[in-house]
């Protein structure tokens, strides 16, 4: 009854055209809340397509037939079951997290890889959604060799920040995108414990000290994708801002993953920094140290080597240094054999 | 995805900008560590943190020469090889492409802990305090003659290594006999196995 006058004119279209008269309302309540529920789910779905599908992917599509894609989609079989039930954790930053629209497909892919019994787990950072509420608070952002100098009153803002709105923000996405997330920074059940790194005196910057991967294991064994934002607890209380690479590969070590996946926003390991046609498509960590030596890696992409040798060193079977900017680079790297980015092995 | 040999066949770049290049053992790095100079590595301990010792080089890892001087007469030598437990596949497979067919394995813990450097497992940091000391380890037993232990020792290390602290260790001991249960077999003809390292590369062990 409720529903029907909450509803009068949906009730009176329905009504009169297949019941003349004598109808209860009891069998009218869930049709008209069938109707509704229908219309709502079309309309995130619409929502949700909208923003994950940009006209230029769409024409693409348009070429193929239902046969092709049916085929393609067979094609993925094998990588499909090599994968299947194995932890993938993937670092989620850069570009790829500012652009909407990227946004949307990178949490699609995440929700399908999920779909087919991949085990995923995202970990997260967010250095210019901090930046952005640093300036709105009249706090300036200070840099010392890239890590960021984090005082008190900048730590409050770099776990609010993160814990808060791009946590948040991800894990209803995910939602939105129909998979089953859970957010989480590293002082939840104490994921990840860290020490301040004293000796940089750089603030409350911690170096992990210990991974508890027990919350984690559970999550993923039940379907959910944890979403953890690199926030560490140093055990006294004091939260500790955490590089979020690091986070990953000792998150991925912890689960004794499948794969580390860092999403950056260059193509991968190139020989010669300025052509992406120079790009390894796989390494070893032999190769790694030669190509260090030789200076051909470099400046930025040092750390994110050393982050994979590091969760490699621990058992991870395989590191992927990836382009975050690429539409759908988590599934081209997952499920082709050329991937979108450098591989480094043992 | 790709395989590492099919990813070399696929790279957009010669194969060998992959080899090391012979400049590599010129450079200033490599010099200090075939001289002994513990005391500078010794300045070298940092809290925790990857790779903060200099690693060796792989070209110095496969010119490693045991040195069995101190056993003249001894025929056969144990090589035991302690190392992190998700390289043994890859160490037991370039051990048996060589032709070491016979290995035993077994599941250990231990310590190694060096100036405060700590090592890192499952993502956790060991070593320092009672909490968090032994780790998990693979020890690995081969018992070969002596003309091969070079290169048995050279294998294990090569494909046990990642370069961070907990790479793990290799002991040498000698064997008095061998004796094969089955068939009363002892000495030489007991630890050779057919088809083995003998067989395929001609070194004679004794």
């Amino acid at each position: 009854m409720l529903l029907a006058t909450a509803s009068p004119s949906a009730a009176a279209q329905a009504a009169p055209r297949q019941l003349p008269s004598s109808r209860t309302a009891a069998v009218q309540q869930p049709l008209i809340g069938g109707v509704r529920r229908a219309q709502r789910r079309a309309a995130a779905r619409l929502a949700v397509v909208a923003a994950a599908a940009p006209p230029a992917a769409a024409e693409a599509l348009q070429r193929f037939s239902a046969f092709d894609r049916v085929s393609v989609l067979s094609e993925a079989l094998p990588y499909l079951q090599r994968f299947r039930g194995k932890t993938i954790v993937i670092k989620y930053g850069g570009a790829a997290m500012k652009d909407e629209s990227l946004k949307a497909r990178v949490v699609s892919d995440l929700v399908l890889l999920s779909c087919v019994g991949i085990q995923p787990v995202m970990v997260h950072g967010g250095g210019p959604e901090i930046n952005t509420w640093l300036n709105k608070l009249g706090i300036e952002a200070q840099f010392k060799n890239g890590l960021r100098v984090t005082d008190a009153a900048t730590m409050d803002v770099v776990e609010m920040v993160l814990g808060g709105r791009v946590n948040k923000s991800l894990v209803s996405l995910i939602q939105q995108a129909g998979g089953q997330a859970v957010g989480l920074c590293g002082k939840d059940s104490d994921i990840i414990r860290a020490r301040q790194m004293v000796e940089k005196d750089i603030g409350f910057v911690g170096e992990v000290t210990s991974v508890d991967p027990s919350l984690l294991r559970t999550l993923v064994s039940d379907g959910y994708i944890p979403v953890v934002a690199s926030v560490a607890s140093n055990g006294k209380g004091q939260g500790l801002n955490v590089n979020a690479d690091t986070a990953a590969g000792e998150i991925a070590a912890s689960l004794r993953a499948e794969k580390l996946i860092l999403m950056t926003d260059v193509p991968g390991v190139l020989r010669n920094k300025d052509d992406p046609s120079t790009k390894y498509t796989a390494l070893t960590i032999r190769n790694c140290k030669e190509l260090v030596d030789e200076g051909i890696i470099a400046g930025g992409m040092i750390p994110k080597v050393d982050c994979c040798i590091r969760s490699l060193s621990q058992g991870v079977s395989a590191t992927h240094i990836i382009d975050g900017r690429q539409p759908h680079s988590l599934l081209m790297e997952l499920l082709t054999d050329e991937g979108v980015g450098t591989m480094i092995t043992g | 995805m790709a395989t590492c040999a099919a990813a070399l066949a696929t790279l957009a770049l010669p194969v060998e900008a992959l080899q090391p290049r012979s400049s590599f053992r010129s450079r200033p790095l490599a010099a200090p560590r075939a001289a002994p100079c513990s005391r500078r590595r010794g300045v070298q301990v940092l809290a925790g943190g990857n790779g903060t010792s200099p690693a060796a080089p792989y070209k110095q890892l496969e010119a490693i020469s045991v040195d069995l001087s101190a056993f003249p007469a001894c025929n056969f030598f144990r090589v035991e090889a302690l190392i992190r437990p998700w390289r043994l596949q890859k160490v037991t497979e370039q051990l048996n492409a060589a032709g070491i067919r016979g290995m035993t394995v077994s599941d250990v813990r231990g310590a190694g802990e060096q100036g405060g450097r700590k090592e890192r497992y499952m993502g956790t940091e060991y070593g320092g305090d009672a909490k968090n000391f032994l780790v998990e380890k693979t020890r690995l037993d081969v018992v070969v003659a002596r003309g091969q232990v070079d290169t048995v020792v050279r294998l294990i290390a090569t494909s046990a290594h990642t370069g961070e602290i907990g790479d793990g260790k290799i002991f040498v001991h000698p064997v008095a006999d061998v004796i094969r249960i089955r068939t009363g077999e002892t000495g030489a003809a007991a630890e050779r196995m057919e088809g083995g390292m003998q067989d395929m590369t001609g070194i004679k062990g004794i």
